[in-house]
């Protein structure tokens, strides 16, 4: 079974508001509203995982009550990615993924959408 | 078959990659690695891709084309022809459909919304059903429960026929009035054990 350790409570970035989160349930209501990154969609294509369960997993996250949170800049200067929301979530199929979004005037975007990256720690659910 | 252009873009918004770019509606030529044998090439998609780092975003509508594309070329059942198939067998609930399948509850309606992909195998397997509804009534009535059976419970067994040996030479228990010696003369093993010593 594979080793996986979360990141500490006291090093998460802060939680994506309900404003935002409420944003993202309502884009992934709508295909239309839903864009897919070419690097989610290598994902997707990989896994023969249907868009739509994707989009299904991140409204089960949601509706479950699970955390949504924003993304520090990779230059650590612990400012925040603006738009930008990030979770871990789970697929139907029972596996844990990381999936980022970035929200658009109308509609978001699934940037990334793959498998937790070995050796490093993941966010929390 | 041409694909449809995406009723929503991001045409005109900056992208969230670069912060610098702004997107723009495009074609391009898509190969989407289904398996590593069996690529499948999608000729001129609509997608938006920022001019400034290229990055390309593949609306929803898009996602759908390519979905369908994959399915013809790969055979997989489309939700549309499941659920055709399912009306043409004369199944009403899709619980039903997963019950005579043996699937898991859930798995059929997932298939036939879209939420997940039923395997290449599985697709020939409900092909074969939908084409030859004997075959499906075979299965739904689980019939071979009733056939190609070695012994059915009903059968009463010619044992005298079968090991005459027995009869001849009755096992060594049946000659002891030992309450445990009698209770293993119900064991039929024990009778199979003296064949096997009389034949040595």
């Amino acid at each position: 079974m594979q080793k996986c350790q979360y990141i500490r409570e006291c090093d998460l970035p802060p939680l994506a508001s309900a404003v935002e989160i409420a944003r993202i349930r309502a884009a992934c209501d709508q295909r239309a509203k839903a864009g897919l990154g070419y690097s989610a969609k290598q994902s997707i294509a990989l896994w023969r995982v249907p868009e739509a369960q994707l989009r299904g997993a991140i409204i089960r996250h949601i509706n479950a009550g699970r955390r949504m949170f924003h993304k520090f800049k990779d230059d650590s200067s612990g400012t925040l990615i603006p738009q930008d929301v990030q979770a871990n979530v789970t697929l139907s199929t029972g596996s844990d993924i990381y999936v980022e979004v970035a929200l658009m005037d109308e509609g978001m975007i699934i940037i990334y959408a793959h498998d937790h990256t070995h050796g490093k720690l993941r966010l929390p659910q | 078959m041409n694909a449809p252009k995406p009723q929503k873009s991001l045409a005109g918004q900056t992208c969230p990659l670069c912060r610098s770019g702004k997107f723009h509606l495009v074609q391009i030529d898509h190969t989407e690695n289904v398996a590593e044998d069996n690529p499948v090439e999608i000729h001129r998609i609509w997608v938006d891709r920022c001019e400034s780092c290229r990055e390309i975003v593949f609306p929803g509508d898009t996602t759908a084309f390519i979905e369908s594309v994959v399915a013809e070329q790969t055979e997989q059942l489309t939700t549309r022809e499941l659920e055709r198939i399912r009306d043409d067998l004369g199944v009403t609930a899709q619980d039903e459909m997963s019950e005579t399948l043996g699937l898991g509850l859930k798995t059929y309606h997932k298939w036939e919304s879209g939420a997940q992909f039923p395997t290449r195998s599985m697709c020939y397997y409900i092909r074969v059903l939908a084409e030859v509804p004997g075959a499906f009534e075979f299965l739904r009535r689980r019939a071979w429960r009733t056939k190609n059976r070695i012994a059915t419970l009903n059968a009463k067994a010619d044992f005298a026929a079968m090991f005459p040996d027995l009869v001849a030479n009755p096992p060594l228990s049946s000659r002891i009035s030992n309450p445990r010696a009698q209770s293993a003369r119900m064991n039929p093993a024990l009778g199979l054990t003296r064949v096997a010593f009389t034949f040595k």
